[in-house]
């Protein structure tokens, strides 16, 4: 498969296992690198610490022999030289770091790649990757004139490369993310693994304490017979009206025996309690060490932010500086990963519009590099993230204009309006002060992208500004997805939860508070009168008889208050949430399930859908006639066709005709996903082609005809074969009708199709 | 332990472990490789015998991952009108139950929250489905396989591969692969 590398006796076949370490290794060098060369091109001179840069680029090389990647060893050959250069004293000018980072950048994609498709990526790049070589190794000679690089060059250098990386190769070898969600690779620190294996170790010899526990149970359990034998043996003998001395013995013994007994419960509870407390802290700290290994540091997900910051800075021809502070605080795996896009935008946004260019800052006595600080801090239970600039803050009068000529407000209510519920206007969709769409930004999505991304984790964000001084966005989010406090509610028999952190309220309305307008009931809270609506008939399911007092659940959106009625209230408890299974798509109003003590499933309900559905519902005035179909069924009398072609084009065009003209029509993409269809589905009619993987089309015409409940079921052959033998074939195996493609007309297709079949 | 017996352990050993030749490897080869012979022998497929409603089925064993006792299954809103029965919870998993009376179209199925739960997989995917009695895992001789009768409904007919008999009773098996097909199709 591979050509990059000449067959060699010696060379084994590289296994997949392998490579995906070779992967992992190439991905943490190249950030190690990555990192490296920006701080190399912010502190020029000053910079010295090119022992870990040489390493890693000779990591990178051993790493290259491993798998046999010759252009690798190469290129990272060429890296390290430069950098040993670079300790005895080689200056390395800002042109070279632009193309060091610019080989990097082919090292990042490389890890990028899923690992079977490697070896034909690299050899696409391999002259890409030469031409960096010689440019390095051109750079690396300079080293007599030793010229003191400047750190802020006027203008970009022409004969560096453009830095993005061209879109062909990226688009020539699938770049594969692993097809599975459920097997992708997570990283864990070894110390968590090593506390969760001590973890485990310890419960599995916690529960062999267990078997000899049972067995001591039985020795209590036969001094017990002993003694039931004693008390028999004493009543016989009264029977037998035997000696008085006889009856003492008898009742001594039993009474010794009950107190051995009494004495080896005493113990063997005592045991037990101990091992209660054990396996409880046990389990505590299991639990938690597992939900931790779903923590990264936050530096995980900031990997092309400085890049990208300064990247674009060039592109407007400014100077910007990223700095990060808690790149070690403790972020859940699942919200870092829906951080990186609105992170972006807002970064982007601060370059583009907030940080100034270079001359108007000196002349507003600013450093003329803008700076950018992005921070990460637990607070009050909390995960804190703040982006501020120093750049020129937003004018606000200038925003207040906006919004009025935009038609969101009139011009006495935004005269009224606070900075802050001004800045919040930033974050309506399709909202944008920019005077032009650029590439970067202004296009009025990305603000509300992020405001929802936010919301959707149940978290808040803030804008805060000084004119002139700079612009701060603070995301507050939960520490962790995995874990939710929920407010358990019994709505048609079965419990529900609902998530606390968007509860406004719980009340308990007596029945004669409530009032009614037009046919819907609400009650007046403090001055706000909510709305009440069943949860039985949101959810669609049986409403409970009529309550004396009603159980009302509050949530508010921006604009209303909504009461949600259910059966009871049940508790509050916090649960791991699982996510709802693939195969069910989503579901409205449900956000996820979780297990309740009792190990039984219980919904979770997702209140943003809900207060959506609601709305709906409200202001479409169907609150009692909520349909939502989950199956297909289909009541109309329509005509059933089961179109067969592996070609998705054929499949499409031949669906598209026959559903205009009124047939129900549904797809199969090969002749055993037909055999199936028809077999399952009721149809009337079976349009197939002939060349297909998995069972051609005379075969599954055969497999038709030799069914005895499908044998008399119309089928048409449509085929780029139009040769006579194959007409033949296909009308022998059993079909009705045969039409070639190339005599395809939309007019053939129908007519033949009303023939076999009617209207 | 005993000279004698050190003795004896160490022959077996020696004798159990001594290379093969070339020929003996080839020999074993053609036998593995042969074609099962057709008609000769019996071809014996084991499946799982279980009832739903009145009937006798049987599943390839193959296809069940877990067999265990009933558990709450907790219905799904705007879902669990159809062959989609809930979210029931083995081993600390939430897994989709399917009503497979319903896929099957058997009527007089028995009270549903009875029985046992049986757990079957394709594709890395797990279905799990209440059977209201289980027989255990039977052998079956493919050859003597009978044709489904056709006072059998049309509709589920198409789900069977045969009858066959044991005892005094006899089962419809149950097609997996278009079982599955239509899990995925109805549910997804």
């Amino acid at each position: 498969m591979s050509t990059s590398t000449p067959p060699d006796e010696s060379s084994p076949l590289i296994d997949p296992v392998m490579m995906d370490l070779f992967r992992i290794e190439v991905e943490t060098q190249s950030q190690i690198l990555n990192s490296g060369l920006l701080e190399i091109e912010h502190q020029g001179e000053l910079y010295k610490d090119f022992e870990p840069l040489m390493r890693a680029a000779h990591s990178l090389k051993g790493a290259g022999r491993i798998v046999h990647m010759e252009p690798l060893i190469h290129l990272s050959h060429t890296i390290e030289d430069i950098f040993v250069a670079a300790q005895e004293g080689f200056l390395i000018t800002s042109d070279l770091v632009e193309t060091l980072l610019h080989a990097n950048d082919q090292l990042l994609q490389l890890a990028k790649i899923s690992p079977a498709m490697m070896p034909a990526w690299v050899d696409q790049q391999q002259s890409e990757w030469e031409k960096i070589c010689e440019q390095l190794q051109r750079g690396l000679q300079e080293r007599s004139q030793g010229s003191t690089a400047d750190h802020i060059p006027e203008k970009p250098a022409a004969p560096v490369k453009k830095i993005a990386p061209t879109p062909s190769s990226k688009k020539a070898v699938g770049t594969q993310v692993q097809s599975r969600i459920e097997d992708r690779m997570l990283r864990v620190t070894a110390q968590n693994l090593n506390r969760l294996m001590g973890l485990a170790g310890e419960a599995m010899v916690e529960s062999r304490w267990l078997e000899p526990f049972a067995e001591s149970l039985f020795t209590t359990k036969n001094i017990h017979n002993k003694l039931a034998d004693f008390l028999d043996m004493f009543r016989m003998a009264i029977g037998q009206k035997e000696s008085e001395e006889k009856l003492l013995y008898y009742l001594e013994e039993a009474c010794r025996l009950a107190d051995e007994c009494n004495i080896s419960l005493t113990e063997r509870l005592a045991d037990l309690d101990q091992f209660i407390v054990r396996n409880s802290q046990l389990s505590t700290r299991l639990y938690g060490e597992v939900i931790d290994s779903r923590m990264r540091p936050f530096a995980d997900c900031l990997e092309g932010f400085p890049r990208m910051v300064r990247d674009l800075a060039k592109e407007l021809n400014k100077k910007v500086r990223l700095e990060v502070i808690g790149k070690d605080t403790l972020v859940d795996r699942d919200i870092l990963e829906k951080l990186e896009a609105p992170l972006g935008h807002i970064l982007r946004n601060a370059v583009d519009h907030g940080i100034e260019h270079q001359p108007e800052r000196v002349a507003l006595g600013k450093q003329p590099e803008g700076k950018i600080v992005l921070e990460a801090q637990h607070r009050a239970g909390m995960l804190h993230i703040t982006i501020s600039d120093d750049g020129r803050g937003i004018d606000v009068d200038s925003l207040r204009k906006h919004i009025v000529e935009k038609g969101l407000a009139k011009p006495d209510i935004v005269q009224k309006l606070s900075e802050q519920e001004v800045l919040e206007f930033l974050m309506l969709p399709g909202f944008s002060t920019a005077k032009e769409v650029t590439d970067i930004s202004g296009r009025g999505v990305g603000l509300n992208v992020v405001q929802n991304m936010v919301q959707q984790v149940s978290g808040s964000i803030r804008i805060q500004q000084k004119p002139g001084k700079g612009t701060t966005f603070i995301l507050q989010l939960p520490l962790t997805l995995s874990v939710i406090r929920a407010l358990i509610v019994e709505v048609s028999g079965d419990p529900y939860a609902f998530p606390l952190a968007r509860i406004d309220r719980v009340l308990e309305v007596s029945k004669d508070l409530i009032e009614s307008i037009e046919g819907r009931q609400y009650f007046s809270f403090e001055d706000q009168n909510i709305g009440l609506i069943p949860a039985a008939q949101v959810l669609d399911l049986k409403p409970p008889h009529s309550q004396e007092t009603l159980s009302v659940v509050v949530f508010s959106d921006r604009h209303n208050a909504y009461g949600i009625v259910v059966d009871a209230l049940m508790g509050e408890k916090e649960f791991v949430v699982h996510e709802l299974d693939s195969r069910l798509k989503k579901i409205p109003d449900v956000y996820a399930a979780a297990l309740m003590e009792d190990g039984s499933p219980i919904i979770i309900l997702d209140v943003e859908d809900m207060v959506r559905n609601i709305d709906r519902l409200l202001t479409t005035g169907r609150l009692h006639n909520i349909q939502y179909s989950a199956e297909k069924i289909t009541l109309t009398h329509k005509k059933r066709i089961l179109v067969v072609d592996d070609s998705i084009t054929v499949r499409e065009v031949e669906a598209r005709l026959l559903r205009n003209y009124g047939y129900d029509v549904e797809m199969a993409i090969n002749g055993m996903d037909g055999w199936n269809a028809v077999r399952v589905g009721k149809y009337d009619l079976v349009v197939t082609d002939i060349d297909m993987p998995r069972m051609n089309g005379i075969e599954l015409i055969r497999a038709i005809r030799n069914d005895n409940r499908l044998k008399l079921l119309p089928i048409m052959i449509v085929s780029y074969k139009e040769r006579e033998e194959d007409r033949l074939l296909g009308m022998e195996a059993g079909a009705n009708y045969y039409l070639a493609k190339s005599n395809f007309h939309d007019e053939t297709l129908l007519n033949a199709v009303i023939d076999l079949i009617g209207t | 332990m005993s000279e004698d017996k050190k003795l004896s352990l160490s022959l077996a050993s020696h004798l159990l472990e001594r290379p093969v030749d070339d020929a003996y490897l080839e020999e074993w080869t053609n036998l593995f490789s042969q074609d099962r012979m057709e008609g000769n022998g019996r071809n014996f497929q084991s499946v799982v015998v279980f009832r739903l409603g009145n009937e006798w089925f049987a599943l390839s064993t193959k296809v069940f991952s877990e067999i265990s006792k009933m558990r709450v299954i907790r219905r799904i809103p705007h879902r669990s009108t159809d062959t989609l029965r809930g979210l029931v919870n083995l081993r600390g998993q939430l897994q989709l139950c399917v009503d497979l009376a319903k896929i099957l179209e058997i009527e007089d199925a028995e009270d549903p929250s009875q029985g046992m739960l049986m757990s079957i997989a394709h594709n890395g995917k797990t279905w799990v489905f209440v059977a209201s009695e289980i027989l255990g895992i039977f052998p079956y001789d493919v050859d003597v396989l009978k044709n489904v009768p056709v006072t059998v409904a049309k509709s589920t007919a198409n789900y069977l591969k045969g009858v066959f008999s044991f005892d005094d009773k006899h089962a419809s098996i149950l097609d997996e692969e278009l079982l599955f097909y239509s899990l995925d199709r109805r549910v997804t």
